[in-house]
């Protein structure tokens, strides 16, 4: 159980507060589960870099990259950014083509409170990888409860 | 049920501060029990001389003690209750415990070693106990490890108390101060083996000592975020745009630069202005003086009418309403019944108004950005000047010293730290030192949001409530700060305390036909946390109709909560104990009278008994008795000075209000925002009630049943006739 | 007509990289603020933004809520020789956007 997960708990999910008052976190098997099936997920090759802390969770600078030769045999398929507390839990998917060249993507996400947030990419052998980064929402954290 | 009666300390401004200087002279030359980190040189954190045993503990060769603390301190004492969990399993000696805070970059720099530093929702201790202890019982264990090594011995064959560690079967002796540097370099014990003291056993918890920040508030060594001072330091007024939503046009610079000591005149943001100087006063004079040109926006038509017009609209409307209980038929049963009573309720915006007016200094260089401000959350000032800046965490730190007022306005909302970060940006290397003024401060709040409430219950022949429909129509903080925090467009958070399930907001009452709805109806108006939050307006919406029910019942309004509470005994627990320490039964002096509420919230059940007068227009609170069980009682005297100022509090949201004119907030200051005055605070009795079955917050749980208690026996001094639109001006009232 | 800002570093060499980066004009209403009224405003994101170098796709993204108002996006492009570089969005209300570059290489 991460930290925020175990803080949570000692908030009062565990002595019964209902969990429909804030947003849960989903476990990391439920969240990619619609995507990988029942294949496996390895960490590597993918680097997800946001900072740990982050202002009100609006606008949040966030890069990505996968170690790839994108070469006709060895490409990455797809990238996909996912959040584990957000209301809609997939952020954003990239699809690369055969003129796709390194995969280094910035851009700005939201963040609906403190949270891991899943770099999830799809090798063209078919192959899950996956990087993970645990970002603390200071402003979202000071209101009680949520 | 252990039942702790603390007698009020404050029997006169003078005994106080005889007792305060007495007790900080008693403690034996401990000159300040505080390290602040002012200045950073590095994100390592000082040892100050001693070894770190953990991230915790430093012990010192003098055998003293230095705890870290996380939180921030800010007149609740958490500074000092989060040491005595940590010192009372670390078995040291209180009187040698000093205790030291550090910056979010040096609590990043070890991977958040110390974990969360907000501090709000009445979430410091609560939150944090457990780690805590553990951290400070994992570095008894590990000098108990390094004297049981020195010794050659077993670690079972030791005790330790007050530092000094003990080996019976020899008689030898060691303290803390001498095993420091060994047990730095053993292993930390695993954490699942660590078990925790009973309360039972509790030497430090539970008792009160003294609190660390006493002496050098009394004395005025304790520096504020407002009191720093550096070198080429310049001064900053601002303006934000008066009417919320609104944008800054133009200012004409040229009319005030001339100005002795005016520095520069710069545009903040797209609503902001603001001035330099090289003295506040110079900088506050100037901006007063300053053309500017707003674009009020349409939000200059709202007024408090327009917005009550829309509350209105909301207490019967079918459109944005949920019902978050809906039990039995409530329709049915209030049609049915042998009785009906219906009132509509309102409650104004308030504001924060912390004696220390929101500021901030800053310092921004290319590669460097530092702010010094008091901040209920020292990470979310850091993240808010990574942001502005652009510059990484890394390069960016952020000192707060302790705050002069929180009260939810300085966590989650860091505006103040933006606008110097913004301001500093365009002054590299300079420290700029905003400081608002108290206008800015009172019409620049994220206020208590604004509602209203329709409450209809049906009474049977028996004069027992057989159906409660209740329907808050109100703004939402969420929808204000953090939308996507609303679950299936149900903002359950404004119904704070009609909850039905238990552990933190629980509706105490048992009806058997029970509707509670809220209806979001927004304004322009910034809102946020304020001391209680929801649990404010919503005591107040369902203690004081419960009065009114009770009356149109025929019954006695402690008999008659006492009905409906009785499946809720812990709420029901504290509803006695203020009755018995309140002598409910007994008969009052003519002319004395009084009321009545409990309500639950942060985890911790509260009641309250006021007893006021009235002559003509001005209404007395003479006495005021507030029970709360809080789970766990980490310092007794503590909880009853939260409480004591929780009352203050609650007095201020009965006579004042931040109303709307022209989209812009009206009152700026102390002489039409009244808060608390000496001579208005009633005689203070607490009941610290602590049943030690779960941790529930201290913070805020007992404002909630300040306000309705007076209420209802302003009620009861007028006959039955109750106070429902706040403040009590509304009604020619006036607190005395 | 939806404004944007397209930015590119061409490769110095063809074959290699061309970093793209565009920033768009665009609320990306997430629908789950709310009005005075305390009515849900309707979502609007863009939830798709194509890539195509010399009338080939090469780069494809699906957006969504969790995008910041007025999403930015830098990614790479293997540009072989000079071509033109078009951008394409399109959002949840049917608004279409587009944008335009000539990719020179130095070479």
């Amino acid at each position: 159980m991460n930290l925020r997960r175990r803080l949570l708990w000692a908030l009062g999910l565990g002595w019964g507060a209902t969990p429909a008052l804030f947003a849960q976190h989903v476990p990391q098997e439920q969240l990619l589960q619609p995507y990988v099936g029942v294949n496996a997920v390895q960490k590597g090759r993918v680097k997800l870099e946001i900072a740990r802390l982050a202002d009100n969770g609006f606008n949040v600078p966030l890069k990505v990259s996968v170690a790839s030769p994108m070469t006709a045999q060895d490409h990455v398929r797809r990238l996909l950014l996912l959040s584990d507390r957000n209301p809609r839990p997939l952020i954003a998917a990239f699809e690369f083509g055969p003129s796709a060249d390194q995969v280094l993507i910035s851009t700005r996400v939201r963040l609906g409170g403190s949270q891991t947030v899943y770099a999830l990419a799809q090798t063209s052998d078919s192959m899950w990888w996956l990087d993970t980064a645990e970002v603390e929402v200071t402003e979202s954290a000071c209101l009680d409860q949520t | 049920m252990t039942t702790t009666s603390m007698k009020n300390q404050n029997q006169g401004a003078l005994t106080r501060r005889q007792f305060v200087v007495s007790s900080a002279l008693a403690s034996g030359g401990l000159a300040l029990g505080f390290h602040f980190p002012a200045a950073a040189q590095s994100n390592e954190l000082s040892t100050l001389g001693g070894d770190e045993i953990n991230a915790w503990v430093v012990v010192r060769p003098d055998d003293s003690c230095v705890i870290r603390i996380a939180r921030a301190e800010m007149g609740q004492g958490t500074h000092t209750g989060l040491a005595q969990l940590v010192a009372e399993e670390l078995e040291c000696d209180w009187a040698k415990v000093s205790l030291q805070t550090f910056t979010p970059g040096q609590n990043l720099a070890r991977k958040r070693v110390w974990r969360n530093m907000s501090t709000g929702g009445s979430r410091g201790i609560r939150e944090s106990h457990e780690y805590v202890r553990q951290g400070g019982a994992a570095a008894r264990i590990m000098l108990l490890q390094a004297a049981a090594a020195e010794w050659k011995v077993s670690v079972n064959d030791l005790s330790v108390e007050k530092g000094v560690v003990t080996h019976a079967a020899s008689g030898k002796t060691t303290s803390y101060g001498k095993l420091a540097s060994q047990a730095s370099k053993l292993p930390a014990p695993d954490p699942k083996s660590i078990i925790l003291k009973h309360p039972r056993d509790w030497k430090i918890l539970g008792k009160s000592p003294r609190r660390l920040d006493t002496a050098p508030k009394v004395n005025g060594s304790l520096k504020y975020g407002i009191d720093t001072v550096l070198p080429g330091m310049q001064y900053a007024a601002i303006k934000a745009c008066p009417v919320f939503g609104g944008k800054l046009v133009s200012f004409d610079a040229s009319k005030i630069s001339s100005r002795r000591g005016v520095k520069a005149v710069v545009r903040v943001d797209d609503h902001s202005v603001a001035v330099l100087a090289d003295s506040f006063w110079r900088a506050k004079s100037a901006i007063e003086a300053l053309p500017i040109t707003w674009d009020f926006g349409a939000n200059a038509k709202e007024s408090s009418a327009t917005i009550a017009e829309r509350l209105r609209e909301g207490l019967t409307s079918t459109n944005n309403v949920f019902a978050d209980i809906d039990q039995g038929n409530v329709t049915e049963a209030i049609q049915g019944a042998a009785k009906k009573v219906e009132a509509v309720y309102g409650t104004q915006f308030v504001s924060h108004a912390c004696m220390e007016p929101m500021n901030c200094t800053a310092r921004v260089t290319s590669d460097r950005a530092e702010v010094w401000m008091p901040s209920q959350n020292a990470e979310a000032s850091l993240a808010a000047l990574s942001a502005v800046t652009g510059l990484p965490l890394e390069k960016c730190e952020a000192y707060n010293p302790p705050l002069g007022g929180g009260f939810g306005r300085r966590g989650g909302t860091q505006d103040y730290v933006r606008q110097a970060a913004l301001i500093a940006k365009q002054f590299p290397g300079t420290p700029i030192k905003l400081i608002w003024t108290r206008e800015e401060d009172m019409t620049q709040d994220y206020f208590r949001p604004i509602g209203q409430c329709r409450l209809v219950a049906g009474i049977d022949a028996k004069g027992e409530m057989v159906g409660l429909h209740l329907r808050v129509s109100g703004q939402s903080i969420n929808a204000y700060v953090s939308p996507h925090n609303i679950v299936d467009g149900k903002d359950r958070r404004q119904l704070q305390g009609y909850w039905k399930d238990p552990g933190e907001s629980q509706l105490g009452y048992t009806v058997a036909n029970l509707k509670v709805e809220y209806a979001m109806r927004n304004t322009h108006v910034p809102v946020g946390p304020w001391r209680g939050v929801n649990t404010n307006q919503n005591a107040i919406y369902l203690e004081c109709f419960i009065d009114e029910v009770a009356k149109a019942a025929g019954k006695d309004p402690l008999a008659f909560r006492r009905n409906l509470i009785k499946n809720h005994p812990k709420h029901l627990g504290v509803l006695d104990a203020v009755a018995d320490k309140g002598g409910w039964d007994k008969p009052l002096a003519p002319g004395m009278f009084r009321g009545i509420a409990q309500f639950m919230g942060y985890g911790s059940y509260t009641a309250a008994i006021a007893e006021v007068s009235i002559k003509g227009n001005d209404v007395k609170v003479h006495r005021l008795i507030l029970a709360t069980n809080c789970g766990h009682a980490v310092n007794p005297v503590q909880i009853a000075s939260q409480i004591e100022g929780s009352v203050a509090y609650g007095m201020d949201s009965l006579q004042s209000e931040s109303s709307v004119k022209d989209g812009r907030i009206v009152e700026k200051n102390f002489d039409t925002y009244p808060i608390a005055r000496m001579y208005q605070m009633p005689k203070i009795e607490s009941v610290i009630a602590p049943t030690y079955d779960f941790w529930g917050g201290v913070g805020e749980p007992t404002i909630c049943v300040v306000a309705p208690a007076i209420l209802n026996a302003i009620a009861n001094a007028r006959g039955g006739k109750p106070v429902r639109m706040l403040p009590l001006k509304n009604e020619g009232l006036r607190l005395v | 007509m939806m404004h944007s800002r397209l930015q590119i570093i061409p490769a110095k060499l063809p074959n290699y990289m061309t970093t793209v980066r565009v920033l768009i004009r665009h609320p990306m209403e997430t629908g789950f603020r709310f009005d005075i009224n305390g009515s849900a405003v309707t979502k609007n994101v863009i939830h798709t933004l194509t890539a195509h170098f010399e009338g080939k796709q090469v780069f494809k993204a699906t957006l969504g809520s969790g995008i910041s108002a007025d999403p930015f996006l830098e990614f790479q492009v293997r540009t072989p020789q000079s071509g033109e570089l078009v951008l394409q969005w399109q959002d949840d209300a049917g608004q279409r956007g587009e944008a335009k570059v000539r990719v020179l290489l130095a070479n």
